[in-house]
């Protein structure tokens, strides 16, 4: 175990750092440094022009060859090419905050849009975030800065969660915010109807954006381990059921199936990218599906990003 | 509706609420859980909804039915029985114990410890406790004790003939606890043996009288083996049999068995230890071998000694005390006793002139600590006097070398044999009025009856007739006076006389003389006399002394008539050796030697040789006379032999055949003439013994002839030892003890019967007083007065035993006065009977149930197997407990197996409700979790 790479991806390693950036630090480089080959190539950045010195520039950037020709510092300029504009679309509602295990499923949304933003950051994508509950709560517009990786952390803390009643005019929010197409990767439990769901999923693509659909559930969601007389209170305004878990673990599981079934199949349906994660999973795997679609998405996206 | 035998339990019905309460309490006491997925719980609750409380309220209802069934089970109420139950449960119940209180209920825990220790003792304190233990349960209850020794007379409640159709039993107060303890404290074990079938029996009637009500036995025995493996026992089981099956008394038995040391606790049907058994020696039985002795004549005492332990005793000492003082020398050691040996020790006890005359009470003892004291001692009764009277008949009593001086030189040639001889002639007997003085009436050669020389005259054969009736002994020496005409039409007459067998008037024919003739023969080197009652006390010295029986010459002597059937009271003391002549026999000898030669040439040379040297000893066998002795010498040693032993052993019919014919040869080889034969005069209930010698008593000279009758009286080895004096005296003693016997009844009883003392009437009257004697200072402590019935020229005492063992007396008054009889004082003895109660071996409880088994097969016609499960579930032998023959009472008293279809109900529910409880808990593995499930957008490949 000691000297498995895959040690910083476990939950229970990534919940001990407090830290989000730091989470993603973790995660991503320890995730990149597991790699033979890196994936990245092709993704340097042109030159644009030189612009004189004034106080305050890195003198990184200082041309020294221009220095020893005109006696005068000047910068060099480059122009970062963004050639993704990539949305988190974060749910941070109440049910969110399910979990037993080391993260909860928020801390878990969390984690991977920390990741996702760090990754994307890293190799100059733009990233942008919405969180949502019962309404958008927080928007932190696309940017690929660096600096950028702190905003959209900021954006993910959401105190006191609400209810999600109606995702379809979230999303709805959500496409008529997001103008330009890009990739949008939406970290939710899905706990809401389907058809609203499906609706707003719809429209994401009606916009031509590229959708990444990350089902964070928690283990016990997934088993139903539960024994003995236990009385369930809802989240989001569910009704209380006191029952015996295990007389009915039967029936759950199967509608639990019946509704995973239904998830995937509505997104298989409408080309959505869909992955099932448990809280307790390692956090490569996040990372591992987004690079996959990230990879088949490259030339289609690049070719649109402008110049 | 309510009633029931536990009713104070109905409260437990209430615990039907408690499944309720603990299905409450657990939907109080939930966990709470957030639950985001809220949406399929409420999608499965409300699928299974129906069934899940369908569910649930059977498994409420099945565990409140369990609690409920449990609770009727406690307390039983009357409707829930059956209705023989149901009748039951409001009945009272009849209780009979039977407490065993013979002889081995003495038995202590250590060889020294006191009375406080034995076995009833225990079982008296355990019956206290039992009874009042038995208050403890519920219901009315009625109470008979029993006593095995006297079964009839209940310790409490009424005898089973006294009862006139009542039920038995005395209730069960606290008055009748006090009086039963009262009782109980004043109860001594007995010394008496008794069998508890009596007791068995009385209660079975006991029971029988109750109509309705519940019947209970309980036996408090120490269960020895030889009670119940015997045929008694075996009625007594059969009894128990039928008290106790349902099919029969329906009688509750409990068997405590109270002997030290304690029975393991028993697993019913297992087979628990053999319980330990108690060393015990016993003196089984004393017999003198006279009663009458005189001073300075040892009489000799057969003690029968028996070890009924299981350990080997040494050094076991016998001694005597005569008169409360102790007789050392009479003492003797025995080194070994083997387990469950009987051994005779003859000791021998003389009295001294300085002793006093009259009754001896003598006690012989083993001294030896015992856990049973009482049977190592044993009683009886000897007389002494003085000296002995003997009357000698005899045609011509003053001969200087006739019969009666032979014999008085014999009985009394020194004052030491403390006999007086008195010669008469035959005719004087009838002036005679002190016959009955006479211990022994001798009647030598006395011719017949009739009036001539020689001859007993009418009156004095009545004289003697009467004598004899009375238990007077006779002894006949025949001789060349007897007339067997005579001697066979008065004296035997048809077996009424007083001569016990007639004689063969003409045994050679030809001739008309009544005796045979066997001329001497030096040749013959084979013993001349065989002694058939090797036993018999009067003639010891022929046993002991066999070199004798080589030189014994018997030359006249008288036949039995060979169409006499043999009298069962007549037996052939001594015959002669076969004097049939040599060649008589050579035909069937001559086959037995051909049998034998060819067995012998099939291998076995031994018969060969036989066979030869029996044709060798038939050659020339016409001047052998009647020598036969090399002949039996051979048969002997073919019969005998140790080395031939195996040979015959083996199963050949052949081999067994001619074994056979050897045998009988040898008996005819042997059959001689009889000499001595002891028989009894007439056939009146105390008649008298007589031995008849059918020979002459001195060596009478037969004219022409060098030989005489006999030569019993002359014959005396190198030692100068005669022969004919210690035979006569041993003839004497046991004749005059005889006639004491016969006469002044029995003295030596055993207790559990009671003495029939018949006295002659002219001596004694109706009036008598029954004493105890104490052994040490003579003094007598009075028992009872008694009246006899006269008849029959006697008067008959029936005399009660008494309760303990020991010597007795009983005053007889003379005729009609109240003074005392001259002889009135008659001492008696009664002895435990140890052969029985000795044994203190204990029944395994595997030998019960055995037995018991049997007893239920027989009795109740049931098969093996289901006697074995009764004998093992119902009836088995407890330990008495300390503390809990109550609760052991109340147990049975409330026996589970009536409820056994409800508690099959019970178990039934109990299962059903696991198998819900199990399904309904949903002990299913945690598997078939969906895991990380991905999909792809086909599309985007």
């Amino acid at each position: 175990m000691a000297d498995d790479p895959r040690r910083f991806l476990h939950p229970a390693t990534i919940a001990r750092l407090s830290r989000l950036d730091l989470r993603a630090r973790q995660v991503v480089e320890g995730f990149i440094a597991g790699m033979h080959r890196s994936p990245f190539f092709g993704q340097s950045v042109e030159f644009v022009q030189h612009r004189e010195y004034t106080p305050g520039d890195d003198i990184r950037h200082l041309d020294w060859k221009v220095w020893s020709k005109t006696d005068r510092f000047y910068v060099k300029q480059y122009e970062e090419e963004t050639n993704l504009r990539s949305w988190l679309l974060v749910d941070v509602s109440e049910s969110m905050h399910y979990g037993r295990g080391p993260l909860d499923k928020y801390a878990y949304a969390c984690t991977i849009a920390a990741c996702l933003a760090y990754l994307l950051l890293r190799q100059q994508d733009a990233v942008g975030l919405i969180t949502f509950d019962d309404a958008v709560r927080q928007v932190v517009p696309a940017r690929s800065h660096r600096m950028h990786l702190d905003d959209v952390l900021r954006g993910l803390d959401a105190s006191r969660p609400r209810a999600k009643t109606d995702i379809e005019g979230i999303l709805r929010q959500a496409a008529n915010r997001i103008v330009s197409r890009g990739m949008i990767i939406l970290v939710s439990d899905l706990l809401v109807d389907r058809a609203p769901l499906f609706r707003g999923l719809e429209m994401l693509l009606h916009r031509r954006h590229d959708v990444l659909v990350f089902h964070v559930l928690d283990e016990d969601e997934l088993s139903f381990p539960f024994a003995g007389i236990t009385r369930f209170e809802g989240m989001e305004e569910l009704p209380h059921l006191v029952c015996d878990p295990r007389a009915l673990r039967a029936g759950y599981l199967e509608a639990l199936e019946e509704y995973l079934t239904e998830v995937r199949r509505g997104c298989a349906q409408r080309e959505i990218d869909y992955a099932l994660v448990k809280t307790s999973d390692y956090l490569d795997a996040v990372l591992a599906k987004f690079l996959h679609v990230r990879a088949s998405l490259k030339g289609k996206v690049r070719r649109q990003t402008h110049a | 509706m309510l009633e029931a035998i536990n009713p104070w339990y109905w409260w437990g019905l209430a615990a039907i609420a408690a499944p309720i309460i603990i299905h409450l309490i657990n939907r109080l006491r939930y966990r709470r859980v957030r639950w985001a997925a809220m949406e399929f719980l409420l999608k499965s609750q409300k699928r299974n909804r129906r069934r899940l409380i369908l569910e649930q309220l059977l498994l409420l209802a099945l565990r409140c039915l369990i609690v409920a069934l449990f609770a009727l089970l406690v307390v039983r109420p009357l409707w829930l029985l059956g209705s023989d139950q149901r009748l039951a449960a409001g009945l009272p119940s009849y209780h009979v114990i039977v407490l065993d209180d013979s002889l081995s209920m003495q038995d202590r825990e250590t060889p020294r410890g006191d009375d406080r220790t034995t076995a009833f003792a225990f079982m008296v304190r355990f019956t206290q406790e039992l009874v009042a233990h038995l208050q403890d349960a519920p219901g009315s209850h009625y109470l008979t004790v029993l006593r095995t020794t006297d079964p009839h007379m209940p310790e409490l409640g009424r005898a089973a003939s006294q009862l006139a159709g009542e039920a038995p039993g005395q209730p069960l107060t606290q008055d009748t606890l006090q009086q039963l303890r009262q009782r109980l404290e004043r109860l001594t074990c007995s010394y008496r043996q008794a069998h508890p079938l009596p007791a068995l029996r009385e209660a079975e009637a006991l029971l029988a009288a109750v109509q309705e009500g519940h019947r209970r036995l309980y036996i408090l025995s120490d269960f020895r083996t030889g009670d119940w493996a015997e045929a008694e026992g075996r009625e007594a089981l059969r009894v128990l049999a039928r008290l106790s099956h349902p099919r029969g008394g329906n009688t509750h038995v409990f068997l405590y068995d109270v002997a030290h040391p304690r029975r393991q606790t028993p697993e019913p049907g297992s087979d628990a230890p053999v319980p330990d058994t108690h060393a015990n020696v016993a003196l089984v039985d004393v017999q003198p071998e006279s009663r009458l002795l005189t001073p300075g004549v040892p009489v000799r005492l057969r003690v029968l000694l028996r070890n009924f332990g299981t350990e080997e005793k040494t050094s076991l000492r016998i001694a005597a005390r005569v008169d409360g003082r102790e007789k050392p020398e009479v003492a003797k050691i025995v080194d070994r006793l083997a387990p469950g040996q009987e051994r005779s020790v003859t000791l021998d006890m003389s009295f001294g002139f300085e002793d006093r005359l009259g009754s001896k009470a003598v006690t012989l003892y083993v001294d030896e600590p015992d856990h049973l004291p009482a049977d190592n001692f044993r009683y009886t009764v000897l007389e002494l006097r003085k000296e002995i009277p003997i009357l000698v008949v005899d045609p011509e009593p003053g001969a200087p070398a006739g019969d009666a001086a032979y014999i008085e030189w014999a009985l009394a040639s020194s004052t030491r044999t403390g006999v007086r001889v008195v010669r008469v002639r035959p005719q004087e007997l009838r002036v005679r009025t002190d016959l009955d003085d006479f211990a022994v009436i001798f009647l030598l050669n006395v011719a017949g009856v009739g009036s001539g020389f020689g001859e007993l005259d009418s009156d004095s054969l009545r004289a003697l007739e009467k004598y004899a009736a009375r238990g007077g002994s006779l002894v006949f020496f025949l001789g060349p006076r007897v007339n067997a005409v005579s001697y066979n039409q008065h004296l035997y007459r048809q077996g009424a006389g007083i001569f016990p067998f007639p004689l063969d008037p003409q045994p050679v024919s030809g001739r008309r003389d009544a005796y045979l003739e066997d001329p001497p023969d030096p040749e013959d080197i084979s013993p001349r006399l065989r002694l058939i009652q090797t036993q018999h006390p009067a003639f010891r010295i022929l046993g002991d002394r066999t070199d004798f029986l080589y030189f014994l010459e018997t030359h006249r002597y008288f036949r039995p008539d060979p169409k006499w059937q043999p009298d069962p009271r007549v037996r052939i003391v001594a015959r002669l050796a076969n004097r049939q002549p040599l060649v008589l026999y050579r035909q069937r000898a001559l086959e037995l030697a051909d049998k034998l030669g060819r067995e012998g040439s099939a291998g076995q040379g031994r018969l060969a040789q036989a066979a030869k040297r029996i044709r060798d000893w038939f050659v020339g066998a016409e001047h052998k006379r009647a020598r036969k002795g090399p002949v039996l010498e051979v048969l002997a040693d073919l019969l005998e032999n140790p080395e031939l032993a195996s040979y015959w052993a083996e199963p050949v019919p052949q081999r067994k055949d001619l074994r056979r014919d050897i045998q009988q040869f040898y008996d005819l080889l042997l059959a001689g003439d009889p000499i001595i034969i002891e028989g009894q005069a007439g056939s009146g209930p105390a008649a008298g013994t007589v031995l008849v010698f059918l020979t002459s008593a001195a060596p009478t000279p037969i004219q022409g002839r060098d030989y005489p009758w006999n030569n019993w009286a002359t014959l005396m080895d190198p030692n100068h030892f005669v022969l004919y004096v210690p035979l006569l005296l041993d003839v004497q003693q046991y004749l005059a003890g005889q006639t004491r016997a016969r006469r002044e009844t029995q003295s030596d009883w055993l207790l559990g019967s009671s003495a029939r003392l018949q006295l002659p009437a002219d001596r004694f009257g109706l009036r008598a007083t029954f004493l105890e004697l104490s052994e040490s200072d003579s003094t007598a402590r009075q028992l009872g007065q008694l009246t006899g019935h006269s008849g029959n020229d006697a008067v008959t005492f029936e005399v009660t035993a008494p309760d303990r063992p020991g010597f007795y007396r009983l005053d007889v008054v003379a005729p009609g006065g109240s003074a005392p009889a001259s002889t009135g004082q008659i001492a008696l003895a009664w002895n435990v009977r140890a052969e029985r109660e000795g044994d203190l071996k204990r029944l395994a409880e595997s030998e019960w149930r055995d037995l018991f088994a049997q007893a239920l097969e027989q009795e109740l016609k049931l098969t093996p197997d289901q006697a074995r499960s009764f004998a093992s579930s119902r009836v088995w032998l407890t330990p008495p407990g300390t503390a809990s023959q109550g609760q052991q009472v109340r147990e049975q008293l409330w026996s589970w197996s009536d409820y056994a279809a409800l508690l099959l109900v019970f178990l039934l529910l109990l299962a059903a409700e696991q198998a819900l409880a199990v399904r309904l808990s949903h002990h299913t593995e945690i598997g078939t979790v969906p895991t990380f499930v991905t999909s792809r957008s086909s599309a985007a490949g």
